[in-house]
């Protein structure tokens, strides 16, 4: 086996235990809900997934070996600019309409005919 | 020697190409998941998302698939290194676990319905099915690339292209398994969690 090879099994070793590792933490957590089930809980997770993504995308993927210009790391960092503006924003928004319009069923028939009344 | 710098080239353009698809790819799963998040609790008074699931299963799957992952990966190390036998192996660990992943999860999908528990039972259920069916779909397509692989590299000597196709395959399923990571965590474990 080649020293070039073996380095790189290695590298491939660590990132899948690492995973593995940060899987367990995160069903450990979820299970024997440790830390509750609220926002820390929820910060704790998503901290957890973040790195693990980052494992796999450095050890699997090889970002940090592209050479320049490193037009797949630029597109990857992108794309989770975007990713977090659509994801963000849609709970941000809907959540604001959901506090927003918070009408009974019965009641959106004489909030209508009202705002009719008032024109649009 | 011409000739080999194009075919670099050629090389890294696929490679690009392929990954900037995912990166669109990443965008389909950034709204579902926008729409699981804003749906979570539209349960329609049926069940929520903590009757519904099973820690102990998803991390079954979660298993599975990141040990595919890595199959995957040392597969295309090995192709790399010449060792094309070691190589499709390797490969076809992948395709079991992957298919054996998929068996899971249509394991799930059918209790579920069976329940009474279908798409058609709530937002929050309508969400769920798309969002994990969307990467169950993923990964049926990448079974189906993995055996077309398999044959292709049992009838071909090693080449070049060989090392491109796996590679990018090898791209394309580590990218569904970081897809996974999320789905388990803010799906699955929040989920079992709320």
């Amino acid at each position: 086996m080649t020293k070039s090879l073996q380095n790189e099994l290695t590298r491939y070793v660590t990132g899948f235990i690492t995973a593995l590792v940060l899987s367990f933490a995160a069903y450990w957590l979820a299970v024997t809900s440790w830390l509750g089930s609220g926002v820390w809980f929820a910060f704790v997770l998503l901290v957890l997934a973040g790195l693990q993504m980052l494992v796999q995308v450095l050890f699997f993927l090889h970002l940090r070996h592209e050479q320049k210009p490193r037009w797949q790391t630029y597109s990857y960092v992108f794309t989770w600019l975007m990713l977090l503006v659509i994801v963000i924003g849609s709970i941000w928004i809907m959540r604001n309409l959901d506090y927003n319009m918070h009408i009974a069923p019965e009641k959106v028939n004489d909030y209508m005919l009202q705002q009719a009344k008032k024109g649009f | 020697m011409s000739k080999n710098i194009t075919e670099t080239e050629k090389l890294d353009n696929t490679t690009l190409g392929f990954w900037l698809y995912l990166m669109t790819d990443i965008m389909i799963f950034a709204s579902l998941f926008a729409v699981y998040m804003v749906l979570v609790n539209a349960t329609a008074g049926g069940p929520s998302a903590s009757e519904l699931y099973d820690a102990n299963f998803a991390l079954l799957q979660t298993v599975i698939l990141l040990t595919s992952s890595f199959t995957c990966g040392i597969s295309a190390l090995m192709l790399r290194h010449g060792k094309k036998i070691a190589s499709m192996w390797l490969l076809a660990i992948t395709a079991i676990l992957g298919g054996a992943f998929l068996a899971l999860e249509i394991t799930e999908f059918t209790k579920l319905v069976a329940e009474g528990h279908s798409w058609q039972a709530s937002g929050f259920l309508s969400a769920f099915f798309t969002l994990v069916g969307t990467h169950g779909l993923h990964i049926t397509v990448g079974l189906v690339w993995a055996v077309s692989l398999l044959v292709y590299m049992y009838k071909t000597k090693q080449n070049a292209d060989m090392l491109r196709k796996v590679g990018l395959f090898a791209l394309f399923w580590h990218f569904l398994d970081i897809v996974w990571i999320f789905l388990f965590t803010i799906v699955y474990l929040f989920g079992v969690a709320s």
